[in-house]
């Protein structure tokens, strides 16, 4: 996987991680672009596209764009629920994650990504694995203020 | 925020902030200090945020990544997994070269260790991977990499899962080095596959088990061809079928993330299928699996579908099975709401073609392209366009579907497309009657596109005669036709139907005063467009002095092209890019050419035209006697032949020049042989064995020992391979090896010679042949030759002492062949008669075409082949240009006369410079780029490869240039030579050094009369009608010129005047026109004259 985005329907960017050495300039322009291209697709369209050369796999959920560009020869459809075990990762660490919890634990969604994805490749495809980590790290913060 | 009194928590708080605005879409440059500061907190929050801060914010070359390398380490020393897991994910983030250097080493370490805790191992798996990607070479492979790949084995699936990800990509690099985890992967996807749903736990996925994990062993797989281990083979083919089975169970979820997880996996498989293509049981049942998809009610997976059927149509087990869902594919193109759904099945359409159903898919393509979404009409239209042409049958069909393409959707068709067209049509004479009717039917529609007028202009212009029967399709008719749009098209086009016109003018002699009536318009006299209002008054100046012949000649049907790929192909591979979908779709497409057949070749031109046709031979510069019946077959016949006349066939394979050599050894038995940059292949008649490495500069020699074992035609090949600066090097040199060589010199007496002269009275035995001399008729230097030839010369044998006769017996293993010659010259004709009879009749038929009728009149070896060939302007123009910076003669030098040829030969100019005393060579310079197509000479122009010719293949001492006009050597003359050796190279000479014509050979727009694109690009085959201009019209042109009537050419002056003469000259380079040349000379002279330099 060469880059993630999430963004809102009206084009708002909510979080980019990127796999690719690319520079800032670049980055903003890959994302207008794409969100463009994306938003402009019909609800009923496929999942996928071809965007420069690379594959875009996309799905929205609720508010949110979830949106994937991944290599030629890289399987479309485990792209797709690599999106949805996100979203479920999210939805489990918040409990019914909306587009604001994103906006305002914006680190916490960064942290839960670095758990399930690591340079481009799914690290822990286990939910429980992924949440204990998490949930790891937040008992440390706790400690750590009590300690302080 | 420098403030020291901030504590960390505030340090956090703010750096929080900041990564918070910059998520909002707003530049930060500031707080990188604090966040590398928080990263060597105590507090996991502060490290965190810090961390999250450098992976969002820091890219990879700033100068701050010291520091964080600083703190990176600490962490990764501290056995703290948590802060490992963090310092790692940082490392995986960033991903700079910086990190690679600092940390390449240590991972492998971590990765391997054996009390690293899983999740650290899967980070460390993750890390590495990003920094191969990076920095690949800063990697080094070592001992861990076999520990690495048994992680495959580890009983933690997450760690197998990121582990299977490094080791897919370290071993598309080095495969070697990770054969072993072929076995490792299939048994831990075997074991994933038959494994019950609840078997993995939390890595089972909506029902489906690992399929993460599943699909990136399959990927792994894909990096190797099929196992050779059988039981390993075995137990994968188990694997994919039970994967291609659980396809047809019942779903366990209604879900949509059930469907998708299996179906991943399924796909995986079915690429891994298609990877090892060895399966035919395996790809029909994928085939057939991808033909349900194609109808099912999701979107995502027809669209998977219908990518996944375009690489499985390339493998020739399911072409057939791919071919079997056509209507499903075209009820695709028809119905589906999606473009990229529909792109998908154009791509699937495109790939299942073959020769069965390319009419039916062609003609869907075309319906579909009347409502195709604008971005890939183009596409579209190159892809039907490849298709017809590559399994057109019937070329109507062909030249059918192309006129379609142009109506339907001429804004789409990129020149290239009707290029190729009309190419097809001037190289199959059985389409070019129904080509003509087709075009002029659809010139008749009230609006037609312009390319359609291009066609239709060009076709007619050529063939318009095979329609011009009909009452329906007169010539006026024509031309009236054509006419009627001329007014509503651009400029490029316009000038096409100018040279459509001329065309005409020398077809219909009937509409000429018509057509010249529309030349002589102002409207074109006088055109604002410099283009369209010179070939306005050249064509017109051409229709009226030249006569019914030379219009012939000039205006004559186009040489066929030459065969090549097809530039259409090109422009979509240039479309396409270079992704590995196309790359698999080409490679397809290219194998089935092979699986299908393409269309038959056209022959190709360039062998037949460049042996000089009898007819042609005015001059008698090839010198080679047509046969009067073919040479008996015996030992495949006409090898001499080959190598005197001036074959392009038998060159080809050999290296350049060595054609040239081969003919000087004739008479001769030493000499050089061969000679390039780097190898010099000389000849003697006795030398000694070689050693393997030859030294730079060194001599060395071969023996070779040659025994004739019958009468032969074809000279041995002599093929040398050897290394040079660690590239090899093939060089073929033809040993110059001639039935001649094994001539015994036989000493007789008159009376015996008579004798056995009267005894081979056989007419069979006997062949003679009457030809002019081309040199001096030199006694001693005919001795010479007939000695050099091998036999004897007999003194005092012919009662007339002026003849020269010889005598000689070949020696064969079998057999003796007595040969017996006979030359008698006439001086005042200045011709030989050369009879021969021999006691083999094969014999005297090769002979028949002996060399010695080539060597008696003492020609020159040729020095260069005569075949015209491309020719670079920009380099030519580069070089006079240099030439002209060169300092001025001296006194002394300035009153000889100065020439500049201009020879043009295979892929080589020559420039000479010299006077009538002789020659020297002062330049030399190859054809690189794309070349321009001179029309004129058939079959020479195109791009050939280009060999350069060494310099010192050229002798200049044994160029005699006869110089045909000598005239007073004031700065304005421009002088023509002719020069025999280089043939038919027009030279022209001029006082060059100081001329300003030099500076406008781009602008003077003679690239057309060149066969230059009008819209300036270099790189095509010239498809624009071009007028050939023999010299007599070029004659006429210059001399048309000095009116009055010149209109907007006055301003351009004498430099488009001189470089139109330049290119005109240029475009005069066949054999049959040289006499045309002469003819020009005083009338070119006189019109240049009057040009003021």
């Amino acid at each position: 996987m060469q880059f993630m985005l999430l963004f809102s329907r009206q084009g708002k960017l909510r979080l980019q991680k990127w796999y690719v050495p690319l520079s800032d300039k670049e980055k903003k322009k890959i994302t207008r672009e794409l969100v463009q291209t994306v938003l402009a697709r019909k609800p009923k369209m496929c999942s996928f596209l071809e965007w420069r050369d690379l594959k875009i796999v996309y799905k929205r959920y609720a508010s949110l764009y979830f949106c994937c560009a991944i290599e030629d020869q890289d399987n479309e459809l485990i792209t797709l629920e690599i999106i949805h075990r996100y979203v479920e990762l999210l939805d489990k660490y918040f409990g019914s994650v909306c587009e604001l919890d994103i906006i305002f634990n914006f680190e916490k969604a960064y942290f839960i990504l670095d758990e399930f994805l690591l340079g481009g490749e799914v690290q822990e495809t286990s939910k429980k694995n992924v949440l204990k980590a998490i949930e790891q790290a937040d008992l440390l913060q706790e400690v750590s203020y009590l300690g302080s | 925020m420098g403030d020291k009194a901030l504590d960390g928590y505030s340090k956090k708080k703010y750096v929080c902030k900041l990564l918070f605005i910059f998520l909002l879409g707003h530049d930060i440059d500031f707080g990188h200090m604090e966040a590398v500061n928080l990263l060597s907190s105590n507090r996991y929050t502060e490290k965190q945020i810090g961390y999250l801060f450098i992976s969002v914010l820091v890219n990879s070359n700033s100068e701050l990544i010291r520091l964080i390398n600083n703190a990176i380490k600490n962490d990764l020393a501290s056995r703290n997994p948590t802060f490992m897991g963090l310092a790692l994910h940082c490392i995986a983030n960033v991903g700079s070269r910086e990190m690679a250097e600092a940390f390449a080493g240590e991972i492998p370490k971590i990765l391997v260790a054996g009390d690293t805790m899983d999740s650290v191992k899967q980070s460390a798996a993750l890390c590495l991977l990003r920094l191969y990607r990076t920095s690949p070479d800063l990697v080094p492979m070592g001992d861990w990499t076999s520990r690495v790949v048994h992680l495959l084995n580890d009983q933690h699936l997450g760690v197998v899962t990121a582990a299977t990800s490094l080791i897919t990509t370290l071993a598309q690099k080095n495969p070697e080095e990770f054969k072993t985890s072929v076995s490792l992967a299939v048994s831990r996807l075997s074991r994933i596959v038959t494994s019950a749903s609840t078997d993995l736990q939390d890595y089972t996925y909506y029902f489906v088990p690992a399929p993460w994990l599943s699909v990136k062993l399959l990927r792994l797989l894909q990096c190797y061809p099929p196992p050779e281990d059988p039981a390993v083979r075995g137990r994968l083919t188990e694997c994919l079928e039970t994967i291609l089975n659980k396809a047809q169970e019942p779903p366990k979820s209604k879900k949509v993330q059930h469907s998708n997880a299996k179906n991943a996996v399924l796909f995986e498989a079915i690429s891994l299928i298609i990877h090892h293509d060895s399966e035919p049981n395996l790809l029909v049942r994928a085939c057939n699996q991808l033909g349900q998809f194609l109808q099912h009610r999701e979107t995502n997976l027809r669209y998977l579908a219908l990518e996944s059927m375009c690489t499985l149509a390339s493998s020739e087990f399911s072409h057939e099975a791919v071919k079997t869902h056509i209507e499903t594919v075209i009820n695709a193109l028809k119905t589906e709401r999606d473009v990229s759904v529909r792109q998908r099945a154009v791509d699937l359409l495109y790939a299942m073609c073959d020769r069965s159903n390319a009419q039916q898919i062609v003609a869907e393509m075309l319906s579909y392209l009347e409502t195709a979404d604008y971005s890939i009409r183009e596409e579209i239209v190159l892809k039907v366009a490849i298709l017809a042409e590559k399994y057109a049958v019937d070329y109507t069909w062909y030249v059918d579907t192309i006129l379609n393409l142009i109506r339907i959707a001429g804004d789409y068709v990129s020149e290239e497309v009707w290029y190729r067209v009309i190419q097809i049509v001037i190289n199959r004479d059985d389409v070019q009657g129904y080509a003509a009717k087709t075009v002029f039917e659809a010139l008749q529609a009230p609006a037609c596109h312009e390319n359609l007028v291009k066609v239709g202009g060009y076709i007619l212009g050529e063939f318009g005669n095979l329609i011009a029967g009909d009452p329906r399709s007169s010539p006026l008719i024509q031309f009236n036709l054509l006419h009627s749009k001329f007014h509503l098209c651009s400029v490029p086009t316009r000038a096409l139907l100018l040279s459509t016109y001329i065309k005409f003018v020398n077809l219909f002699p009937e509409v000429k005063a018509t057509i010249q009536d529309v030349l002589r318009s102002d409207s074109q006299l006088k055109n604002a467009d410099v283009e369209l209002q010179q070939r306005a008054v050249e064509y017109l100046r051409l229709s009226t002095v030249a006569s019914t012949d030379i219009l012939a000649t000039v205006l004559e049907e186009m040489p066929p092209f030459p065969e090549r790929e097809s530039s259409i192909l090109a422009k979509l591979k240039k479309k396409k890019g270079p992704s590995t979908v196309t790359d698999l779709e080409e490679s397809k497409r290219e194998r089935s050419i092979d699986v299908n057949g393409g269309p038959e070749p056209v022959p190709a031109s360039t062998s037949a035209a460049s042996t000089p046709s009898p007819s042609a031979d005015l001059l008698g510069l090839g010198a080679v006697p047509p046969a009067p019946t073919g040479p008996p077959p015996s030992s495949g016949g006409g090898l001499l032949v080959d190598v005197f006349s001036d074959s392009a066939s038998a060159v080809a394979p050999l290296a350049p020049g060595s054609e040239d050599n081969f003919a000087r050894f004739v008479c001769k038995n030493n000499g050089v042989l061969f000679e390039n940059q780097l190898l010099q292949i000389g000849l003697k008649p006795n030398t000694k064995p070689v050693d393997p490495t030859v030294d730079g500069g060194a001599q060395v020699q071969q023996v070779v020992n040659i025994e004739c074992v019958s009468d032969f035609t074809e000279a041995p090949v002599l093929n040398i391979q050897f290394r040079y600066g660690g590239t090899f090097q093939n060089v073929s040199v033809k040993l110059p090896i001639t039935l001649n060589k094994f001539f015994q010199p036989t000493e007789m007496a008159s009376q015996d010679f008579f004798q056995r002269w009267k005894q081979l009275s056989n007419p069979q035995q006997e062949v003679q042949n009457i030809f002019k001399a081309k040199h001096p008729m030199d006694t001693e230097i005919t001795k010479a030759k007939i000695i050099g030839f091998g036999s004897a010369l007999l003194e005092e044998v012919d009662p007339n002492p002026a003849n020269f006769v010889g005598a000689g017996i070949i020696h064969t293993k079998t057999t003796q062949i007595g040969c017996l010659l006979r030359l008698e010259p006439n001086l005042q004709a200045q011709m030989y008669r050369l009879t021969l009879r021999t006691s083999k009749d094969t014999v005297s038929q090769r002979l028949y075409k002996h060399p010695l009728s080539e060597k008696l009149p003492l020609k020159a070896p040729p020095v260069l082949h005569l075949q015209p060939a491309p020719w670079v302007w920009r380099e030519y123009r580069t070089q006079f240009e240099k030439g002209c910076s060169r300092p001025a003669p001296s006194k002394k030098e300035s009153k000889k006369q100065r020439h500049v040829f201009i020879g043009l030969t295979q892929g080589c100019v020559a420039m000479l410079d010299g006077d009538s005393s002789g020659l020297e060579v002062c330049d030399l310079w190859f054809e690189q780029s794309p070349p321009l197509r001179l029309p004129a000479c058939h079959g020479g122009f195109e791009d050939s490869g280009g060999t350069p010719i060494p310099l010192k293949l050229l002798q200049p001492h044994s160029v005699q240039p006869r110089q045909l006009v000598s005239e007073q050597p004031t700065p304005a003359v421009l002088t023509l030579v002719f020069h025999e050796t280089l043939g038919l190279a027009v030279i022209l000479g001029l006082h060059m050094r100081n001329n300003p014509c030099l500076g406008s050979l781009e602008d003077s727009g003679f690239h057309h009369r060149l066969g230059k694109i009008p819209d300036g690009s270099s790189s095509r085959p010239g498809l624009v009608p071009c007028p050939v201009f023999p010299a007599s019209a070029l004659g006429v042109l210059i001399s048309g010129y000095d009116s009055q009537r010149l209109g907007g050419l006055q301003e351009v002056d004498g430099r488009r005047l001189c470089m139109t003469a330049v290119a005109l000259f240029l475009c005069c380079l066949r054999m049959s026109l040289v006499q045309g040349l002469f003819e020009a000379m005083p009338m070119a002279s006189k019109g240049i004259a009057c040009y003021k330099c």
